[in-house]
């Protein structure tokens, strides 16, 4: 409680903040996609032939797919041959260790609040940087390796562990799912990569810090964890991108997958570059995740802050296979200006007894629209599922849209599910009685957003949640006259 | 410490208020009085500062300063502390959180630095003890799902709290059985001292059996109409309204 | 020969026979929407849970047959117990005969829209084709173009309906395959006040294709009650879009009852266009066999100040499959709308499906709308405390869904025609 409010103390700037530019050295790929650039790609990481097959696979599919048009929202046409799908700082010699990480880049991420450096390890939260299309820094690896829990970045891991890499890569996201996915399979540049051994609790929060820098690019990066048997991780990811001003792709897949008695716990705080007030410039936030429940009584929950991006389109999901498996989806998304939310979940009800909850808070400002969409399906053999999804919008000024697509689909006569959604506005009462005890208009937006958002800020490990909370307080800025 | 000077009010092209004049000095308890529809509650609005009233005509000042500039966070700021009739529910906001933010506005306000958390906590149980407020309400969310006492309560111990130069008490009786009444109050009369101020408005005369005012005032249409002690009261309540409109009408 | 060539030979047919006026005008320019949107597919976003494909192959006849056990059919049937007034339709022409109207004032139109638009001709090209979109709405299209008759109601201000007015529509495949195109226009102006019911029985074992467009006119301050009863039995397929436009401060109370049909699509949409409306969505349908019921119904707030509630109750038995649609759309400007929906719904057995799909569209600040959808079985705990009191599981579980079910029947504000209808439901499960 009493971080809530130095939070909003503390929160004084206007704009975005993490909106700076690195300048540093780059090796980039030239313009445009073709089966070169693919070919280019898995060469620069010089990956083994059936990464490349996979890779070239997905790319002919790719080509005879069509963007999807049933979106919330429109788009200008994305003109793929106008983006660099390979960026990376340029690299002399082989990292050996952070000292030869290029100081520019440890300054960027110092910046950004992220420490690559040791003397931050007492937060203890072990960090994969992924700066533009490459992983730059790993920390914390061996004290995980001593628990036998890998930690890496993709690349690193097709090497190193390829017999995991071709067991589980695009099992949960195949290659031909959707549009974007088959973009990412073609092109992806790097990720990270978790596996958690049979009865390991993960020590630590393992996290991804994820920069766009360089212009013109598109980010596709993927992110793939396995918990096996028994096994606890928690992990989160963090996203920024500078101001530019013209739209930045960026076009992930993550991939979970829980086995017998194993959870996984995935919290996203996404703070993309949003565009300015006019719309002009911020990210295209088009990601794939997908959560696979693939054990007995396991379960996966995801947890979103959604505060940044032009536009956030994506629907981590869970796919309830195993008996008794249990997913969760927490989120919190909020538009102002002009952006656009189209985000939910699909929750797939497979084996028997499987139970999900969904919990979204969805919160409007300015011209924007937040959509919430969800499916909660429960096929014919998944006797006594149950869901409950609860699903509310606030809407400050009368300019934005909040609108509420939930899909149920129901095959099994024993399940039960009940949705239920409202949409308020920020009551003028609840202000004013603030303001009567002294507290400003602003920090009462933030105090009450902060408030309605509770359930889910809950839900999120303590660091996060205090970035979270200011983030909040900083989106909704200038959102009431 | 408060003076109010011919002060006219309306909300849209209503006015409600239509010349009230009052003085109020640091150590009383003003009582106003009046039938439904008088004005009570938006006088307690102006004074506080909601912005669907229109002041069109008279000043307020609090100590000197003008009162009708400020927004109504510097109001509070300097000590004007309303306790709502109906005090709005805040969901996921609790009350511990809600007031270590508005008591380090004020302290930001006056200057100084925030209070350390561990200081704070300390004041809260204090004044809880004080007033006779139940721990548990203050971990919930913002008067979400309290009853019409719990609310009632809630705004003395936030007044404890906030520690008001001027407090205004709108139909804080209303809703409240005789027990929470007694309870209401009994927070009330601690807080009293020579510093601070109190208006109480209330449209039942029972109220001030247990808060005992210095003056009563009877405010019908927009206007004090009849000034007195706590005996007005009393008469008030054996006579009912219809003698004051009546006394109004043949002056008329 | 496929439902597509007929239809186009249908046309080409009526084409050649007809005055080239505006009527024709119009209907020529639904057929060419028509012949562009054709028939919708499961790819249209507001089509995905239900297929019209199964049609495609059936060979209707686009012709009135003489059906020779109409009186038969209607006596048995509840609405011919009631006093009211009686517009009768056979394979969608008009029935004179059986049809009779007892109300006195003859200011109040009750006809059909075959003489309407020669005896009402201002009226009936004011409001006629107005309401119900035709651009977009493929099957709308269809039925302008095509339209067999139906029933025309006009309320001229300050007047109200003393009895009831029942659109009787009578399906016979005994003959052969049916394609029928009711055509209903309800006009109720200022201060007027009228009850309808719309109704559809069947009779015979070929297919039938039944294609209703149902426009509805409201002004201010006038109140419609409009009741829909599908009763279709046999391999009956139906597609109902009705429109209901209101104006200021009115309010309309609609009840659709679906209790039977191979496939039935009921299209409701109901435009605010004035403040202060009341629009009130009452639905219940009970799905057996392999039968498929889906309800789409929007709501547009287009004004502030007004006032929707919904409530759709289903339960599907054997192999059926039901959906539900809700939209509710919150236009920009239209303050102070309070919208509720509810969907509720009962799955009796292994292999039935619900789809449900509640939605909010809000742009506009200052609203309450609050939607929600259940999916479960009967309250173990209300069961278990009827058979502690002796009464068998089997019973018991009868009577809790007739009171799930009976909540929306007794919305039909016919007394004498809810009690009926609670039968003929009890008998249903």
């Amino acid at each position: 409680m009493a971080e809530e409010l130095d939070i909003i103390d503390q929160v004084t700037q206007q704009e975005y903040k993490y909106g700076f530019t690195t300048n540093i050295e780059m090796d980039t790929a030239p313009k445009g996609l073709s089966e070169d650039i693919v070919r280019f790609i898995s060469a620069k990481k010089n990956e083994p032939e059936w990464m490349l097959e996979w890779r070239l696979k997905a790319y002919k599919h790719w080509l005879t797919m069509d963007e999807p048009e049933w979106q919330n929202f429109k788009y200008p046409k994305i003109n793929y041959q106008d983006i660099i799908f390979y960026a990376a700082p340029k690299e002399k010699i082989k990292l050996n260790s952070l000292n030869e990480v290029d100081p520019e880049l440890l300054k960027t991420f110092e910046k950004l609040g992220i420490s690559l450096t040791e003397q931050k390890r007492l937060t203890g939260v072990a960090v994969d940087a992924v700066f533009d299309s490459v992983s730059i820094a790993t920390t914390f690896k061996d004290q995980l390796k001593e628990k036998g829990v890998i930690f890496c970045s993709i690349s690193e891991a097709m090497h190193e562990h390829p017999e995991l890499v071709k067991k589980y890569m695009g099992s949960v996201v195949p290659t031909t799912d959707n549009y974007f996915a088959a973009l990412n399979s073609a092109v992806f540049s790097d990720g990270s990569f978790v596996y958690i051994p049979k009865g390991v609790r993960c020590p630590m929060e393992l996290s991804t810090y994820f920069r766009i820098n360089a212009e013109n690019t598109g980010q596709f990066e993927r992110t793939l964890i396995i918990a096996d048997d028994d096994s606890y991780v928690s992990y989160l990811e963090g996203c920024t991108a500078p101001m530019r001003d013209e739209h930045q792709l960026h076009a992930a897949i993550v991939e979970l997958i829980a086995h017998d008695n194993a959870e996984i716990k995935y919290s996203t705080v996404q703070n993309w570059y949003p565009g300015d007030k006019e719309g002009k410039g911020g990210i295209y936030n088009f990601v794939t995740k997908r959560g696979m429940c693939a054990g007995v009584k396991s379960k996966i929950s995801w947890t979103q802050v959604e505060t940044g991006s032009a536009i956030t389109w994506k629907y981590p999901s869970c796919i309830l296979k195993g008996d008794y498996s249990v997913g969760e989806f927490f989120s919190v998304a909020v538009t102002n200006n002009r952006q656009v939310a189209d985000t939910g979940t699909k929750m797939i009800h497979i084996g028997k007894n499987t139970r999900s909850r969904i919990v979204s808070k969805g919160i409007s400002a300015g011209k924007s629209h937040n959509t919430y969409r969800g499916l909660v399906k429960v096929n014919k053999k998944a006797e006594k599922a149950r869901n409950h999804t609860q699903c509310d919008s606030m809407l400050i000024g009368d300019r934005s849209g909040a609108h509420t697509f939930p899909y149920i689909e129901i095959n099994n006569h024993t399940a039960q599910v009940e949705h239920e959604a409202s949409t308020s506005k920020i009551g003028e009462d609840q202000i004013f009685y603030c303001n009567q005890r002294g507290i400003g208009t602003e920090e009462a937006i933030g105090l009450i957003v902060n408030g309605f958002c509770r359930e889910v800020l809950n839900q999120l490990p303590m660091e996060f949640a205090v970035e979270a909370q200011k983030l909040l307080a900083v989106s909704l800025e200038g959102s009431v006259g | 410490m408060l003076s109010i000077k011919n002060l006219k009010a309306k909300i849209g092209d209503k006015e409600i208020l239509k010349g009230i004049n009052l003085e109020v000095k640091a150590g009383e308890i003003h009582a106003i009085m009046g039938p439904n529809g008088a004005g009570k509650s938006t006088l307690s609005a102006v004074l506080a500062g909601r912005p669907d009233y229109e002041i069109t005509e008279g000043t307020v000042t609090l100590d000197g300063k003008n009162l009708l500039e400020m927004s109504p966070e510097d109001r509070a700021r300097e000590g004007v502390f309303l306790a709502f009739q109906y005090p709005v529910e805040i969901p996921g906001v609790s009350t511990t959180n809600f007031l270590k933010t508005a008591v380090n506005e004020k302290r930001k306000y006056l200057g100084l630095e925030p209070m350390e958390a561990t200081d704070f906590l300390k004041m809260m149980r204090e004044k809880m003890e004080q007033v006779e407020m139940d721990k548990s309400l203050t971990s919930r969310s913002l008067n979400e799902g309290f009853s019409g006492g719990e609310k009632k309560r809630n705004e003395v111990f936030q007044m404890a709290m906030l520690q008001p130069k001027l407090s205004i008490l709108d139909e804080t009786d209303s809703g409240l059985d005789i027990d929470a009444l007694r309870l209401v109050s009994n927070g009330v009369n601690k807080l009293r001292s020579k510093d601070n101020a109190f208006v109480v408005i209330t449209h039942y005369q029972r109220l001030l059996d247990y808060i005992v005012p210095d003056f009563v005032h009877v405010l019908y249409k927009g206007r004090i109409v009849k000034s007195g002690d706590k005996e007005l009261a009393k008469e008030l309540e054996a006579k009912g309204y219809d003698w004051i409109k009546q006394e109004v009408e043949a002056a008329n | 020969m496929s439902l597509l060539e007929n239809i186009k030979q249908d046309f080409n047919q009526y084409k050649e026979q007809a005055e080239h006026d505006a009527f024709f005008e119009t209907r020529k320019h639904a057929f060419d929407a028509f012949e562009k949107l054709g028939f919708p597919t499961i790819k249209n976003e507001e089509w995905k849970y239900t297929n019209l494909k199964p049609l495609s192959d059936i060979l209707f006849h686009n012709t009135c047959v003489k059906s020779i056990n109409t009186e038969a059919l209607l006596s048995g049937s509840v609405l011919n117990t009631i006093t009211a007034n009686r517009l009768v339709f056979v394979n969608g022409s008009f029935n004179e005969s059986l049809s009779n109207i007892i109300e006195k004032d003859k200011s109040i139109i009750i006809t059909n829209i075959a003489s309407a638009r020669k005896k009402h001709q201002v009226i009936f090209e004011k409001h006629f084709g107005k309401y119900a979109k035709t651009e977009t709405e493929g099957l709308n299209a269809l039925n302008t173009a095509l339209m067999s008759d139906g029933a025309f109601i006009h309320v001229p201000s300050n007047k109200i309906v003393e009895h009831p007015i029942v659109i009787m529509n009578v399906i016979d495949a005994s003959e052969m395959n049916v394609l029928c195109q009711p055509r209903n226009l309800i006009i109720i102006e200022k201060q007027a006040s009228a009850k309808v019911i719309e109704s559809y029985i069947s009779n015979g074992n070929n297919a039938s294709f039944t294609n209703v467009v149902n426009e509805i006119f409201v002004d201010e301050h006038a109140q419609l009650h409009h009741y829909k009863l599908q009763r279709q039995t046999g391999e009956s397929y139906q597609n109902n879009y009705t429109q209901l436009y209101q104006e200021a401060n009115t309010t309309i109370n609609q009840v659709t009852l679906t209790l039977d049909g191979t496939m039935v699509r009921n299209n409701l949409h109901f435009y605010m266009n004035g403040e202060n409306c009341n629009s009130l969505l009452y639905g219940l349908y009970i799905t057996s066999q392999k039968n498929h019921v889906d309800n789409h119904t929007r709501v547009d707030h287009a004004k502030p100040n007004c006032f929707s509630n919904e409530l759709y109750k289903g339960i599907m038995k054997d192999k059926s499959t039901a959906v539900f649609n809700g939209k509710i759309m919150v236009h920009l400007d239209a303050q102070k709308t309070n919208a509720y929906q509810r969907n509720q719904n009962i799955l009796l057995s292994d292999e039935a499906s619900i789809n449900t799909k509640p939605q909010l569209e809000i742009f506009a600040d200052d609203v309450k709308c609050t939607h929600g959808a259940t999916i479960g079985q009967l309250n173990d705990e209300q069961l278990f405390y009827l058979r502690s009191r002796g009464i068998p599981e089997h019973e018991a579980r009868t009577m809790l869904l007739n009171a799930f079910a009976d909540e929306i029947a007794e919305m039909i504000k016919i007394p004498e025609l809810v009690a009926l209808l609670e039968d003929e439901i009890s008998n249903k499960l």
